[in-house]
């Protein structure tokens, strides 16, 4: 016995779980990447990536959790080691910390935008401005020098509460934050679902602004866009995103199931969820609803200019036109916020355990330490113009699919797929079809080493070289460059001199 | 100002919106039921995983 925390329920466990897969992406990204990638057509490599890479995956990371965590390590750098007992294997379980933690830097950040805006839309902050210009002109007291104090005010409660949960423990944080986020959040996107439904045309000059229509905008397949190679990284991307997969996070939450705990049936309940989510709520939101107010060129134009256009600037201004419109946009920074801070409480987690299991830290030493650091590092991102966008594409976008890869050779082919098939099957609830096991030993790795060439080949030199980027931002990326590497750094040191204090736990297994 | 061109939704569009919100809906269906199932068995909703 390890003395490690253990998850309440089963019903904690899978709403955190969900909770950590279902973001802020769930309800913005994905819409834009469907209506900016061929529409319905988008669901094809979706699907594709969903099946092939995102389930096994997660099954995967659920498997390796449980395995490292009744041999007492919750993060990838010690179940790396106990699955390849060789000297080198926990540095790869680096980026199972690392990445994580640089997307939390800037993920709370955005999270506090989302508190904030549900309290500014409740008290009519923002109700005088008319044009997305305008919002545009309000999101920017959010950024630079000049960010405004109610700003830094909704940011400092967002991590303060973030660090409440993270402090608090498994199941009196995470698992109690999850038993009440969630539920709250789906009834928030189904009042909010319903309602836009029930809309009609908005403008009764222009019947064909219309529910129908909006899902049609979204839904009409666009076939030839098959055969763009920048559609399907763009979809298993979205899946990987999504799902939380090649974070590190799901490796942390499972190792606090215990040993013969079903692993299959709840990974895959984790995914159905997220995907109800995403496809299903998030689908009928935020592009369906643009379309009713701005129609389509308009609604192009904001789906190309991004998820941030679309949450933050475009529809704020579409519920102050709604009767009842401030408690509509409180609803719907609402959601968001819980979707965030469901996430963000993950993503911090793996720091926390690491720190907890491998150099013997109490949760309480290890909260207070890591939220610290998340304040100071945040600082470049409030302030300096591309910075966040650095720390996105390398951590949360290219940088997910790289440790992917690394966890899917590990366990498949390093620990070896028949281990790794007993680990996903033990304590199954479910029958896992047997296709995939060769899904997980060929097809699922192949995958990912073509996204990784193709994002290479399509768009590796222009983004090393940063080519087409501001001349003023280019200092600062790349000092987010070096602020990524120095946390890798730390991490190696720290992981290297683990070995010394916890050398009996790798052999404990 | 362009024109702006609206599309209606074509028998496709209803098509790939149905498989996949039905697809999502039943499988999500199937798996909460089996969680509930296999708690039923195990003990009460909310009794602890070992």
């Amino acid at each position: 016995m390890n003395g490690r925390e253990h998850w309440a329920t089963r019903i904690g466990l899978i709403l955190a779980m969900a909770g950590s897969a279902i973001g802020l992406g769930n309800f913005l990204r994905f819409p834009v990447q469907a209506a900016s990638y061929g529409g319905g057509a988008f669901m094809i490599p979706y699907f594709v990536a969903l099946i092939l890479l995102g389930i096994p995956l997660m099954w995967v990371e659920w498997a390796m959790g449980r395995f490292g965590g009744v041999r007492g390590h919750g993060t990838a750098p010690g179940v790396f080691k106990l699955m390849w007992p060789g000297r080198v294997s926990k540095y790869f379980g680096v980026f199972g910390i690392a990445f994580p933690l640089i997307v939390l830097i800037y993920y709370m950040y955005i999270e506090s935008w989302t508190l904030a805006y549900s309290y500014f839309s409740l008290t009519g902050a923002y109700s005088g401005i008319s044009t997305r210009e305008g919002m545009g002109v309000f999101l920017k007291s959010f950024f630079g020098p000049g960010a405004s104090t109610t700003a830094y005010a909704f940011f400092i409660i967002t991590i303060l509460l973030n660090f409440t949960v993270i402090y608090r423990g498994i199941s009196r944080g995470i698992e109690l934050l999850a038993k009440i986020a969630m539920p709250v959040l789906f009834l928030f996107a189904i009042i909010l679902v319903v309602r836009i439904f029930t809309l009609g045309a908005p403008d009764p000059t222009r019947p064909e602004r219309n529910i129908i229509n909006g899902l049609a905008f979204l839904w009409n397949p666009h076939l030839r866009e098959l055969g763009n190679l920048g559609m399907w990284l763009a979809a298993a991307g979205q899946v990987f995103f999504t799902l939380s997969v090649g974070f590190g996070v799901i490796v942390t939450y499972a190792s606090y199931l215990r040993k013969h705990d079903d692993i299959a049936l709840s990974g895959l309940t984790t995914a159905t969820t997220n995907e109800f989510a995403e496809v299903i709520l998030g689908g009928s939101l935020a592009i369906p609803l643009a379309f009713m107010f701005f129609g389509p060129l308009a609604t192009r134009e904001i789906a190309r200019a991004g998820a941030f256009d679309l949450g933050f600037m475009s529809l704020p201004l579409i519920f102050d036109r709604l009767p009842l419109g401030m408690l509509l946009g409180a609803l719907w920074f609402g959601l968001l916020f819980f979707a965030g801070i469901t996430s963000s409480v993950s993503l911090a987690q793996p720091a926390v355990a690491f720190l907890e299991d491998e150099l013997g830290w109490s949760r309480s030493k290890a909260s207070i330490v890591l939220f610290v650091f998340t304040f100071l590092a945040v600082q470049p991102v409030i302030l300096a113009p591309g910075f966040l966008d650095e720390l996105d594409f390398w951590a949360g976008t290219a940088g997910i699919v790289l440790f992917g890869t690394i966890e899917i050779i590990m366990f498949a082919w390093v620990f070896g797929m028949r281990r790794g098939w007993e680990e996903i099957t033990s304590g199954a609830d479910i029958r896992v079809p047997r296709i995939f096991y060769y899904v997980l030993k060929y097809i699922t790795p192949i995958y990912l080493i073509g996204m990784l060439v193709g994002w290479i080949g399509q768009q590796g030199r222009n983004v090393v070289t940063l080519v087409g980027v501001p001349s003023e931002q280019i200092s600062w990326k790349w000092a987010a460059r070096i602020l990524m590497l120095a946390i890798v750094a730390i991490l190696v040191i720290l992981v290297r001199s683990a070995k010394r204090l916890r050398s009996e736990a790798a052999s404990n297994g | 100002m362009a024109e702006e061109q609206i599309a209606h939704m074509t028998v496709a569009g209803w098509a790939f919106l149905a498989v996949s919100w039905i697809s999502i809906t039943a499988l999500t269906a199937f798996c909460i039921t089996r969680v509930l199932k296999s708690d039923k068995k195990a003990g009460p909703d909310e009794t602890p995983l070992d």
